[in-house]
C-alpha cells in the first residue's frame, strides 16, 4: 500500500509555474517530477515511471504532440496538457493523440487539481479493472446493464442515440471528449460532417436532464473543443 | 537627346542646276573617251554602248527621267553625227536607223530610271524602318529604367516631341473611366517643362474613349490616344489638333509605336506595384499573427504563475489576516490583466479583417458556456438564464460570440451588487435571435448611450469600485457582433432599475 499519492510529472520550460504546479501537487501529497523539454521527460519517463504527466504544449526544444507521440507507443500514462486559449487546433490534436484533458493558461490551482482528481479517480477505476455497473454524478444515474437513465430516482425516456452519448460520457466521467471523437463513435467515420446533429442531440437531452437548460451543471461545453461530464 | 526622325522637308531636294551640271559632265567625259577610243578601234558597236552606258550613269546619278531622255538624244545625234560614217555628217537616207537607236536609248533611260527610283523609295523605307526600330529599342531602354510611373508619361511626351516636334501632355484616367481633375502638358523652350492644367469636362470624348473603336480620338482641342492596360483604361496622351494634322503617315506610325510601348510599360509598371503591395501586405500579416502569438504565449505564462500563487497564498492564509487581502488583491488584477490581454488580442485579431468562420451552433450552448466561465471567475453570483422552447441554431463564431457575452457579463456584474441581479435571456423575434444581458445597476448615464461601444470608452463613476480595464470590452462586442452581421444596443431597462444590452444575430431559413 502506498504511503504518498501518485508521481506526477511535470513537463514544463517555464521555471515559475514549474515551481507553482509543483508546490500545489505536493501539498496535495503527491510526488513530483519535472522535465524542462522532451528528452529530458521520455528519459524520466523510462527510468522513473511516473503515474501521471502534465504536459506543456508550447515546449522550446521539440513538439508537446510529439512527446505524446513517442510516450503512447510504450505507455497509458494519463497526460493532461497545458496550453493557451485559442489554441483549439494544438489542444484538439493533443487529445486525439492521446492526451486524457486539458488546461488554459491562465489556470487556478482549483481547476488544475479538480483535473488531476478526474484523472485519479480513472486510474483507480482501472485498477480495480471495473467502473462498475453503475455511476452516478449528483443525481443523474447510469445502469449500463440495464441501459437505463435514472434523474433523482425517476426513470428517463432517452432514444438510444441519447443513450449512447450518455454512456460515451459517463465512460469518461470528468474528462472532456472532443467533439471529433463524439462523432467518430455516434455516427461512425461516414461522409459528411454531423457536427450538426450532435449539437441539436447535446441541445435535446440538456432539456431532458438539466434543470436549466441554458445553464448546464452535468453536461458541460468547452468551446471548439468538445463537451465534460462534470463529476464534481 | 537627337532627334528621332528627319522630317520629310529636309529629304535630299539637290537643285535642277546641279542635276544638269552632273549630266553635261558624265556626256562629255563619254565623248572624250568615245574620241579616245575611236582612233584606236573602229569598232562602232563599242562607241554607242559607251554612250548607252552614258545615259544610264545620268540617270543613276541625277535620278530623272527628263535628263535622261536629253542624253539619250543628245546622244544619238552625237553617235551618228561624229562617229557612224558618214562621219561628221547626217546620213539622211536611214532616218529608222538614228530613231531606232534613239529609242532603245530612251527606252534604257526609261526603264534605268524607273529602276533608280525604287530602288531610293525602298532603301528609303529600309532607312524608315530601321531609324523607327532603333528609336523604339532606345526607348524601350529608357522605359526600362523608369522608377514610376511619372518618370514613364515624361519619357513618353519627351519621346513624342523629339520624334515628330509636338508637344503632348497626359492625363491619368481612374477604374471607374472618369479622367482626373488636372491634366499635365510639355510647354517647349530652351528647356522642355510640364505645366499642369485643369482638365475640361468632354462627356462625349469621354464616351468615344470607353468605347474603345479607335487608336485616336478628336476633341475640342487635342486629340486624344487612351492608354490600356491588363484593368482598363489607364490614362490619355494628348497631342493638339493642328500639329497632329501636319504629320505624315511616317511620323504618326512613329507616334502609335511611341504610344503603344508606353501604353505596355504603364501596364508592367502597375502590375508588378500591385504584386509587391501584395507581399508587402502578406509578410506584414504573418508579422502580426507572430507577434500576436508570442504576446499570448508570453503574457499568459507569467500571468498563470502569478494568480495560481496569489491563490495559494490566499489558501494558505486566514482570512482576518490583512495578507490574505493583500495575496487576494494580486489574484484579482492578475484576473483583470488576463481579461484586457483576451480584450486587446481579440480587437487585433478582428481588425486583421481576418473573415469570421461561422458555423450553425446551438446559441443556448454558447450562453451556458459563457455563464459558466464567468461564474468561475465570480462563483458568489448566480447568473439567471432564459432560453426559449425551441432550440435555436444560429450560424455564428461560438468562441467569438462566447467572448462577446462573457464580456457583456463580465461589464453587468460590474454594475450589480445583487448576486442574482445578472441575467442573459435569448428569444427569437422573426428570423434573429436575440441575446439580452440584464444587470440591477443604476442604469446608463443617457448622455453615454451613443459613446458606449466606442473603444477605450469608460464611464468615470465614482459611486462604484473603478473598473481598471481599458475599455475595450463592450467596443469589442460590437465588432463581434458586426463581423457576424448583427445589431447591438444597450439601454435602461424599464422593468426595473440598471441596464440591458440587446445584440442580434441572423439566422438562416427554417433548418
Amino acid at each position: 500500500m502506498k504511503q504518498t499519492k501518485e508521481l506526477i510529472m511535470i513537463v514544463e520550460d517555464d521555471r515559475q509555474i514549474q515551481d507553482f504546479i509543483a508546490y500545489s501537487l505536493m501539498t496535495a501529497g503527491f510526488g513530483v517530477l519535472t522535465a524542462g523539454g522532451v528528452e529530458e521527460a521520455m528519459r524520466k519517463m523510462r527510468s522513473k515511471k511516473p503515474d501521471i504527466m502534465v504536459l506543456d504544449l508550447g515546449l522550446p526544444d521539440g513538439d508537446g504532440l510529439d512527446l505524446i507521440r513517442r510516450v503512447r507507443k510504450f505507455s497509458d500514462i494519463p497526460i493532461i496538457v497545458v496550453s493557451a486559449r485559442d489554441k483549439e487546433e494544438d489542444k484538439i490534436e493533443a487529445l486525439d493523440r492521446g492526451a486524457e484533458d486539458y488546461i488554459t493558461k491562465p489556470f487556478s490551482e482549483s481547476e488544475l487539481m479538480a483535473r488531476i482528481r478526474v484523472l485519479r479517480r480513472h486510474l483507480i477505476r482501472e485498477e480495480r479493472n471495473r467502473m462498475g455497473a453503475e455511476v452516478s454524478v449528483r443525481g443523474l444515474k447510469i445502469n449500463f446493464d440495464a441501459k437505463e437513465v435514472t434523474l433523482d430516482g425517476n426513470l428517463l425516456h432517452v432514444t438510444p442515440l441519447e443513450y449512447q452519448l450518455l454512456e460515451l460520457l459517463f465512460h469518461n466521467i470528468g474528462k472532456v471528449i472532443t467533439t471529433r471523437t463524439l462523432l467518430d463513435e455516434l455516427y461512425g467515420v461516414s461522409y459528411g460532417d454531423n457536427t450538426q446533429s450532435l449539437r441539436a442531440l447535446m441541445a435535446g437531452l440538456r432539456r431532458k436532464i438539466e434543470k436549466v437548460p441554458g445553464k448546464p451543471q452535468y453536461i458541460v461545453t468547452e468551446i471548439g473543443v468538445g463537451y465534460r461530464l462534470k463529476d464534481e | 537627346m537627337e532627334k528621332y526622325w528627319k522630317s520629310p522637308e529636309e529629304k535630299e531636294d539637290n537643285s535642277l542646276f546641279y542635276h544638269i551640271a552632273i549630266m553635261c559632265g558624265i556626256f562629255g567625259g563619254t565623248s572624250m573617251v568615245a574620241y579616245a577610243v575611236s582612233l584606236k578601234l573602229i569598232s562602232s558597236e563599242a562607241t554607242i554602248m559607251l554612250y548607252l552606258l552614258c545615259v544610264f550613269l545620268v540617270v543613276w546619278r541625277t535620278g530623272r527621267f527628263s535628263l535622261g531622255v536629253i542624253t539619250s538624244i543628245g546622244s544619238t545625234m552625237v553617235y551618228y553625227y561624229f562617229f557612224a560614217s558618214p562621219k561628221f555628217s547626217y546620213d539622211m537616207t536611214t532616218p529608222p536607223r538614228y530613231l531606232l537607236t534613239m529609242g532603245i536609248m530612251i527606252s534604257v533611260a526609261l526603264v534605268t530610271s524607273g529602276l533608280i527610283s525604287q530602288v531610293r523609295q525602298e532603301a528609303l523605307i529600309a532607312r524608315e524602318k530601321e531609324t523607327l526600330t532603333e528609336q523604339l529599342l532606345r526607348l524601350n531602354n529608357d522605359l526600362a529604367g523608369a522608377k514610376s510611373a511619372e518618370a514613364i508619361i515624361g519619357i513618353a511626351l519627351s519621346a513624342i516631341n523629339e520624334g515628330v516636334g509636338c508637344a503632348a501632355g497626359y492625363v491619368a484616367y481612374d477604374s471607374g473611366g472618369k479622367p482626373g481633375s488636372r491634366y499635365v502638358f510639355q510647354t517647349v523652350g530652351y528647356h522642355t517643362a510640364l505645366t499642369w492644367y485643369p482638365m475640361e469636362e468632354d462627356e462625349n470624348v469621354r464616351n468615344r474613349i470607353q468605347n474603345g473603336k479607335t487608336i485616336f480620338v478628336r476633341g475640342k482641342q487635342y486629340y486624344e490616344w487612351p492608354l490600356r492596360g491588363h484593368a482598363g483604361l489607364m490614362g490619355a496622351i494628348r497631342i493638339r489638333l493642328e500639329e497632329q494634322e501636319k504629320l505624315d503617315r511616317t511620323q504618326l506610325h512613329l507616334v502609335r509605336s511611341i504610344i503603344d510601348n508606353i501604353g505596355m510599360a504603364l501596364d508592367r509598371f502597375r502590375t508588378a506595384e500591385l504584386r509587391i503591395q501584395a507581399r508587402e501586405e502578406a509578410t506584414q500579416e504573418r508579422f502580426r499573427s507572430t507577434l500576436l502569438r508570442s504576446i499570448s504565449h508570453d503574457i499568459r505564462t507569467p500571468l498563470t504563475s502569478i494568480s495560481g500563487n496569489a491563490e495559494m497564498l490566499m489558501k494558505a492564509t486566514k482570512s482576518e489576516d490583512y495578507r490574505y487581502r493583500m495575496a487576494k488583491n494580486i489574484y484579482d488584477d492578475a484576473q483583470n490583466l488576463s481579461g484586457m490581454v483576451e480584450n486587446v488580442l481579440g480587437i487585433t485579431r478582428l481588425e486583421s479583417g481576418v473573415e469570421i468562420k461561422k458555423e450553425v451552433e446551438v446559441a443556448e450552448e454558447v450562453i451556458g458556456a459563457a455563464v459558466q466561465l464567468t461564474e468561475v471567475h465570480h462563483p458568489e453570483y448566480d447568473i439567471q438564464v432564459s432560453v426559449p422552447e425551441e432550440i435555436l441554431m444560429v450560424p455564428m463564431d461560438a468562441s467569438l460570440i462566447q467572448q462577446a457575452i462573457t464580456n457583456l457579463l463580465e461589464n453587468a456584474i460590474h454594475h450589480t451588487k445583487k448576486k442574482d441581479g445578472v441575467a442573459v435571456i435569448l428569444e427569437r423575434k422573426g428570423n434573429d435571435a436575440v441575446f439580452t444581458v440584464r444587470d440591477r445597476g443604476m442604469g446608463i448615464n443617457p448622455e453615454h448611450l451613443d459613446r458606449l461601444f466606442e473603444p477605450f470608452y469608460q464611464s468615470n463613476r465614482s459611486d462604484q469600485v473603478v473598473y481598471r480595464g481599458f475599455g475595450l470590452g463592450l467596443s469589442i462586442c460590437n465588432s463581434i457582433v458586426n463581423a457576424h452581421g448583427g445589431r447591438i444596443l444597450a439601454r435602461n431597462r424599464k422593468d426595473a432599475s440598471g441596464a440591458e444590452i440587446i445584440f442580434t444575430l441572423p439566422m438562416e431559413g427554417e433548418q
